[in-house]
């Protein structure tokens, strides 16, 4: 007698842990609690198959480090005001550089005293001729930053809008593609991500009349925007404009957190935290340019411009801008999200219908079903009863594979389908050589039992050195590829994972529960 | 139920007829290699670049009707696709990623022009920018030189050097014919096709594997028995003593393959193609490439 009893059980375990973990995954109605006991896990189509909207985004870092130059340059700018160094037109930005004037260059003091703050304050500037400009290493790695920042920001965004396993990858230089499968809608999807959702803090003009700004008498360093309201009533659009200093004071990037909140008067507000950099730059503009107003601005609209009314040291501040609830919800998300370091442009928008995929998954299965029977039929007419047993470990593969690839949230693509279907061709190739070999044991005339044992031991080697060459090379597949290879790749190894113990543990114990039930003499194979 | 019993194949001594069929496959499979990187092998858009839409008909319609169209538009390399039982027909079109988006407003265009009685619908516009596909064959290359070194590493371990080597070799020659075939076929490389060939590679494995594992068992015995070891002889006879296996596992998953070739969609079509041919090759050269050139290697190293 072998005892059977603990594999059995492990087999049963497995087999309804498996049926309770697919469900999900193939019927939406599934209840939440449900769900939430394997983890909320399961399986995804793929863009190819469910459709969807494809993104391509060009980062624009080349304006970003612009920005930060002209961020800079005011900074310069202020330094020279108070340590009365130079006049006004000493000082100049164009076309990306900072000019020194002529008149300054020759004033030895003013240069070394500019070039001692550089050296304290700006590592980044050097000082070329007449021009100050960042050193080439600094663009490079400011560059990637803002490519990695972005690409950040974007899955952030993204995530807070809860779709359904979106991808969102660098490529190349200055690439960011988003993959948000199910969206039907380009323009939708363009709206919910944003395009090119950048947070900024300015200060308002309010030396200068708005009135000759607008007939085009734009004083210098300034700049027309508008806060945009909508009225949901009258369908109407209305543009208020404000004179707004151009120079950057503080961004989305010194910013922590944002949530909205009620103010006194019960209405939403947007709550802000900010970074350790950020408390210390908001500290001393609003110690500045206490009683001056502050404008914030989303994409070149200006959400709200409060007067700063006293300063604040502590890095908590709350914008409010009579919002609705809605519209504070949507400012705090972008706020949270951070706003994008640099400029980002959409450069390709598809959708990818899914029509097709419908045609692939349809006839995906039909190949499935088709090919599990003829290899069902196969092993039954080759190996008769021993067949059927084989049979019975190549519907658990299957089961248990799609169970592993649920418990694991895989993504669904073709080429995963296709996966799936080469299992079930392979899932067998384990029995082939173990019957194999109780053939040859029964040949040389051994009794049933001991060429059913003897069959397994010696096969186990084979099969394990075959599976971990196999293996091998679904590990490297997986390394080394990318988006739909590696889905591949995950659906190759579990598949040969869980093919080692179907065929190894999976088959032998119904040989065993056989070979205890009664006396085998003669063993169908 | 048994198909082959007692068989007694020379197999080794037909090695110099198995020796010329494959050098010409990979002698083909390397004219492939040199086409791709030269960019004039039919390669798929997912990895050169180029658009794909895919145009609902209102009525009837036939590829060629539409080929016509496309004829005097100035775009020569557009590939029609008909979707089986539909009036769909998929259109791609290789692009540099500065065309894209008007190449996809001409075709539009031209088409909405040449069919005003049957008008389409555009049910899915895809470009693809060159740089995925640049990507993922750079990462395909990668994983199968590493793969192989893994390979030689692991069989060298669980068995002898000569053993890795010769898998190693039967590995490179599977991946080599099976393009030399693609290059017969003239077959396009897609993202798909890369898959079916590296899947190929892991698959010939296990079947090379089978083969060196009982020439193992029996070397051991001989050994043990302390008898004249005629290597040839060996080989042959553990080729013969596990053929049975080596046919029916390929057996069982040429089945599943021929059903995802007849049943699966034109878009698994060619990857089925491949994997079918990939299953052949990498059976074949178990039995006459990778055995023989063990016994080669072996010859090389005690004579």
């Amino acid at each position: 007698m072998k005892p059977v009893k603990t594999r059995v059980i492990l087999i049963i375990a497995f087999i309804f842990i498996s049926f309770f973990s697919i469900i999900p995954s193939i019927y939406p109605g599934t209840p939440g609690w449900w769900k939430a006991i394997i983890g909320n896990t399961e399986m995804r189509l793929g863009l190819d198959l469910q459709g969807g909207v494809y993104l391509v985004e060009k980062v624009e870092s080349d304006k970003a480090v612009k920005e930060k130059l002209y961020k800079d340059y005011s900074d310069i700018k202020s330094f020279m005001k108070t340590k009365k160094i130079g006049k006004v037109k000493d000082l100049t930005f164009k076309k990306g550089n900072i000019i020194l004037s002529d008149g300054i260059l020759k004033n030895k003091t003013a240069v070394s005293a500019l070039k001692n703050y550089l050296k304290n304050h700006h590592v980044s500037l050097r000082i070329t001729g007449s021009i100050i400009n960042f050193k080439p290493s600094f663009v490079s790695t400011y560059k990637k930053e803002a490519v990695s920042g972005a690409v950040e920001v974007m899955r952030n965004r993204i995530d807070q809008f809860g779709l359904v396993a979106p991808k969102i990858a660098r490529q190349g230089k200055d690439l960011i593609v988003v993959e948000m499968p199910g969206v039907k809608n380009v323009k939708q999807a363009i709206k919910l991500i944003g395009k090119t959702a950048r947070l900024t803090f300015k200060l308002v003009d309010d030396r200068h009349s708005i009135i000759n700004a607008l007939k085009g008498k734009i004083q210098r360093g300034d700049e027309i925007l508008y806060h945009i309201t909508y009225n949901k009533y009258t369908h109407k659009t209305a543009k208020r404009p404000y004179l707004i200093k151009k120079a950057v004071l503080m961004s989305g990037a010194d910013i922590s957190s944002a949530n909205v909140q009620m103010n006194r008067y019960n209405q939403p507000v947007v709550g802000v935290s900010l970074n350790t950099a950020g408390t210390k730059r908001f500290a001393n503009i609003t110690t500045k340019y206490t009683g001056k107003r502050l404008a914030i601005i989303l994409d070149n609209n200006v959400i709200s411009a409060p007067v700063i009314e006293e300063p604040i040291l502590g890095g908590n501040a709350s914008i409010s801008g009579r919002f609705t609830m809605a519209q504070a919800n949507n400012l705090a998300i972008a706020l949270r999200s951070g706003a994008l370091p640099a400029p980002v442009k959409i450069i390709q928008d598809n959708t990818v219908g899914p029509t097709l995929g419908a045609d692939s998954i349809h006839d995906g299965i039909l190949a499935a079903i088709v090919g599990t029977i003829l290899v069902i039929g196969f092993m039954i007419f080759y190996y008769r009863l021993s067949g059927l047993i084989a049979d019975f470990a190549l519907l658990e593969n299957v089961l248990f594979l799609m169970a592993a690839l649920s418990l694991f949230g895989a993504t669904l693509t073709l080429p995963g389908i296709a996966g799936i279907i080469l299992t079930i061709g392979m899932s067998v190739d384990s029995n082939v050589l173990i019957f194999e070999r109780i053939r040859e044991e029964l040949r040389e005339g051994k009794p049933v039992v001991i060429a059913i044992e003897n069959g397994y031991n010696k096969a186990f080697f084979t099969i394990l050195d075959s599976h971990v060459t196999a293996l091998i090379t679904a590990a490297v597949l997986f390394y080394f590829g990318s988006g739909p290879v590696k889905g591949f790749a995950v659906t190759l190894s579990l598949g040969i994972m869980i093919n080692l113990f179907t065929s190894l543990v999976g088959t032998k114990v119904i040989f065993d529960i056989i070979s205890n039930k009664k006396e085998l003499n003669k063993l169908s194979i | 139920m048994e198909f082959i019993k007692n068989t007694h194949y020379n197999f080794i001594s037909k090695r110099k007829y198995s020796f010329v069929l494959s050098s010409i496959l990979v002698i083909f499979g390397i004219i492939e290699i040199i086409l791709m990187i030269a960019g004039s092998a039919k390669i798929g858009i997912d990895f050169t670049g180029g658009l794909s839409m895919e145009l609902a008909f209102k009525h009837k319609i036939s590829t060629s009707s539409v080929r016509k169209i496309f004829l005097p538009s100035g775009f020569k390399d557009v590939k029609l696709v008909k979707i089986k039982g539909k009036n769909d027909i998929i259109v791609q079109t290789k692009a540099e990623a500065k065309d894209l988006n008007a190449y996809t407003a001409k075709i539009k265009r031209i088409i909405k022009k040449a069919f005003r009685a049957n008008p389409p619908k555009v049910i899915s516009s895809e470009m693809i920018g060159p740089s995925v596909g640049k990507k993922l064959s750079e990462d395909a290359v990668i994983a199968i030189i590493i793969s192989i070194a893994a390979i030689i590493l692991y069989i060298t371990w669980r068995f002898e050097f000569r053993f890795g080597l010769a898998a190693a070799i039967g590995l490179a020659h599977d991946i080599l014919a099976l393009l030399g075939v693609i290059f017969i076929f003239q077959k396009e490389i897609t993202l798909l096709v890369i898959t079916a060939i590296l899947t190929v590679a892991g698959y010939s494995l296990t079947d090379k594997v089978v083969v060196f594992d009982r020439i193992r068992e029996n070397l051991k015995i001989e050994t043990e028995k302390a008898r004249h070891i005629d290597l040839k002889n060996l080989v042959n006879i553990s080729i013969n003593e596990v053929l049975t296996r080596t046919v029916v596992t390929s057996l069982t998953v040429v089945l599943v393959v021929l059903s995802l070739f007849f049943l699966g969609g034109i878009v698994l079509h060619d990857f089925a193609f491949t994997l079918l041919l990939g299953i052949l090759i990498g059976t074949y050269s178990s039995i006459f490439i990778a055995s023989p050139i063990m016994v080669i290697l072996n010859e090389k190293h005690y004579k």
